[in-house]
């Protein structure tokens, strides 16, 4: 068949289908008639060029083939073992992974001590991604780790105390460049007792270096923290209030972050300087405890807009 | 001999647009501070109208909302009641891919034109706005339009002041309406557990209001302070306004609008919890019979319809327990047989437009009455 030169009843079609044309411009002005797609044409896609229903031509995407093959760089909390009321985990991706359809879809939670498929993450519509969406952030049941509410009445909490989970990410996740993760990702979990404490400032150890040097400061956390928060949260400043400029690296189990400065250490004061937002794995801030009976209240310091711990740089 | 069509230029894989340019409309004094360009929206998560049509797009990458004026003001005030089935399949086919590779992230009709709008993704987040006329997909650019915008800052920027390298905010963008010349937003973040309410006047200026909102759970006299909001809306209650709002964790909280100023700390009152499994995706209000009810599509459950008299009668409680309840009862509300309802919007004062997934696993986009609920 051939263009009968009327671009008003041109349409470009996916193969198949019949009613719905590719939304797109066509622009007739010169001597070829471009068409530009609303959105890019999709890699592996066949097309048909029709006039008034009947088919002018056709054509194909080539599928896209990316070099690296995409992987899960790691899950945190990185520990084997969890406590009860774990809040949520963060799942780091070599790659931009898709924008369409729900994470949970992916991820499944089996209960190997009862036996069971668990559902115990917290569904959102808009779910909780980074920028770059290679990182995402899940939620554990609020509303059943919380005490007394209807679901934790209904359903107790997410996990249970003593009982082994195996988190396993399925491998037909994709990038937002449509590649299936390289292989499916399994987690294994044994949870432990809850964790009904805050981090606290003043339980934390420090390895100070000596001045002239480049080494490391050292933090060792009283418990293992927040793996996102516990590398945002924590500033290093002179006695003159001034930030010392520096790269922190916190280890894979959220216990210790050593910050590197990026002149030598000078002899002199110097403070730690923490956002109360730091939470633990069970989202116990510096501030207050995620379930708290307010009966009882360990709530002492909302006001207190940041925590600081005095150190001391030697001379060498 | 006529020639034969040219292979088409596949190269040109830009974004583009099917219509034309946007003309301004005649809401001189809205839109006075509107600029014309690109604003490089990165996402469309939520998507509502103000009652003068500027449509407001909430997008939680860039951690902004931005009024777009969409010179759609002609009332077409359409009578046709609205059936398509296969509708994320028609989304699909007008993007030139398959279902599995789109989002159909949240719907808003135009209150004048009665236009249903759709915020689309693609595997890779190229965000879409499309708009349905008639029967027919229209693609509505986002790269030459009159626009306004504002940033969802912290309002303390901690992080800035050492002169660290400051990750770029992202703020879930959870829900997002225009209420009586504010946008209300609520955010969520995706690194501690917390969220934020704002309240910002329109047109937007450099100001913008951070309500701390607590809540109290009447199941066991508790309050809480950073559970994050879901969903919410606006309700007129006596003659005044009301949000009320769902929370993550399953409560139904109202807290009076007049009470939500800067840096104040407000109790809101918990009226509902709406049990396990099940959270609200949509919260319209709309009028029948001289009564106001409201309408909460869920993930879990059908369809709620709520009269606002109900709500109003339980509101003699602050902050005491009330075991009649604070429980997933609740205030009295009547389940409609409309169930897997995915989006929800007033199609003018009689109708509702929604999408819903049937038990056939068919998407369909249909508007019903008002009177029918």
């Amino acid at each position: 068949m051939e263009y009968t030169g009327n671009p008003d009843v041109l349409g470009i079609y996916m193969k198949g289908e019949i009613a719905t044309a590719v939304l797109g411009t066509f622009d007739a002005s010169a001597a070829k008639i471009l068409f530009t797609p609303a959105v890019p044409f999709t890699p592996g896609q066949d097309y048909e060029v029709r006039e008034a229903g009947q088919k002018l031509s056709d054509f194909s995407i080539p599928a896209k083939t990316v070099a690296l093959a995409p992987k899960i760089m790691g899950i945190y909390p990185a520990q084997d073992s969890v406590p009860e009321n774990l809040l949520k985990i963060y799942v780091h991706f070599s790659q931009p992974m898709q924008y369409v359809g729900s994470a949970l879809d992916f991820i499944k939670v089996y209960n190997t001590t009862e036996d069971k498929e668990e559902s115990i993450f917290l569904a959102l519509e808009t779910e909780l991604w980074n920028r770059r969406h290679d990182r995402l952030t899940l939620w554990l049941d609020p509303g059943r780790i919380k005490t007394d509410l209807i679901p934790n009445r209904e359903l107790g909490l997410p996990l249970k105390e003593g009982n082994a989970y195996t988190i396993t990410i399925d491998r037909k996740w994709k990038t937002a460049a449509g590649q299936e993760l390289t292989e499916t990702y399994r987690k294994q979990w044994i949870v432990t007792a809850p964790d009904t404490r805050k981090p606290d400032v003043e339980n934390w150890k420090l390895d100070a270096p000596s001045s002239n040097s480049m080494k490391p400061l050292t933090i060792h956390f009283d418990e293992a923290l927040d793996h996102e928060l516990a590398q945002e949260s924590i500033g290093i400043y002179g006695l003159d209030g001034k930030p010392i400029p520096g790269k922190r690296k916190l280890n894979k189990w959220g216990s210790t972050l050593h910050f590197t400065p990026s002149k030598s250490w000078k002899k002199g004061n110097y403070e730690i300087v923490v956002d109360p937002k730091l939470e633990d794995f069970a989202g116990n801030s510096l501030h207050r405890l995620f379930d708290e009976n307010l009966g009882n209240s360990t709530r002492t310091n909302e006001d207190k807009s940041d925590y600081r711990i005095k150190f001391k740089i030697a001379a060498e | 001999m006529k020639k034969m069509l040219p292979i088409l230029a596949l190269a040109g894989l830009l974004l583009l647009t099917v219509s034309a340019t946007i003309y301004p409309t005649s809401n001189s004094e809205l839109t006075s501070n509107f600029t014309f360009g690109n604003p490089e929206i990165a996402s469309i998560n939520q998507l509502t109208f103000g009652h003068e049509g500027i449509l407001f797009l909430g997008d939680s990458k860039n951690a902004t909302v931005y009024a777009v004026d969409l010179g759609d003001t002609k009332s077409e005030a359409s009578e046709a009641e609205i059936d398509i089935k296969g509708f994320d399949t028609k989304v699909a086919s007008a993007l030139g891919t398959t279902v599995d590779k789109i989002e159909i992230s949240d719907m808003a009709v135009h209150p004048i034109t009665k236009t249903p709008y759709f915020a689309v993704s693609t595997m890779d987040g190229t965000p879409i706005l499309m708009r349905l006329k008639g029967e027919t997909l229209e693609n509505v650019p986002l790269d030459q339009i009159n626009f306004s915008e504002m940033a969802l800052s912290d309002a303390v920027d901690k992080d800035a002041k050492d002169g660290r390298e400051r990750p770029l905010r992202v703020w879930a963008i959870s829900d997002l309406k225009y209420h009586d010349g504010k946008v209300l937003v609520s955010g969520l973040s995706n690194k501690e557990f917390g969220s934020t309410f704002r309240s910002i006047p329109f047109p937007f200026s450099d100001t913008q209001d951070y309500a701390s909102l607590e809540i109290y759970h009447a199941a066991h006299g508790q309050y809480e302070t950073q559970s994050p909001i879901k969903t919410f809306d606006v309700i007129t209650m006596d003659g005044k306004d009301y949000l009320m709002a769902s929370y993550t964790c399953t409560p139904l909280v109202l807290f009076p609008m007049d009470e939500l100023k800067n840096g104040v700390h407000t109790k809101g009152r918990t009226v509902a919890e709406l049990g396990s499994g099940n959270s609200p995706l949509d919260i319209i209000s709309y009028e029948k019979e001289g009564k106001t009810y409201f309408l909460m599509s869920n993930t879990n459950r059908p369809v709620m319809k709520i009269d606002h008299k109900d709500i109003a009668n339980t509101k003699e409680s602050m902050t005491e327990p009330v075991e009649e309840w604070a429980v997933a009862t609740g205030v009295e509300y009547v389940s409609l047989p409309m169930v897997n309802i995915l989006q929800m919007d007033n199609q003018g004062n009689d109708k509702v437009v929604y999408l819903q997934r049937t038990s056939s696993g068919d998407m369909v986009l249909q508007s019903r009455s008002t009177e029918r609920m």
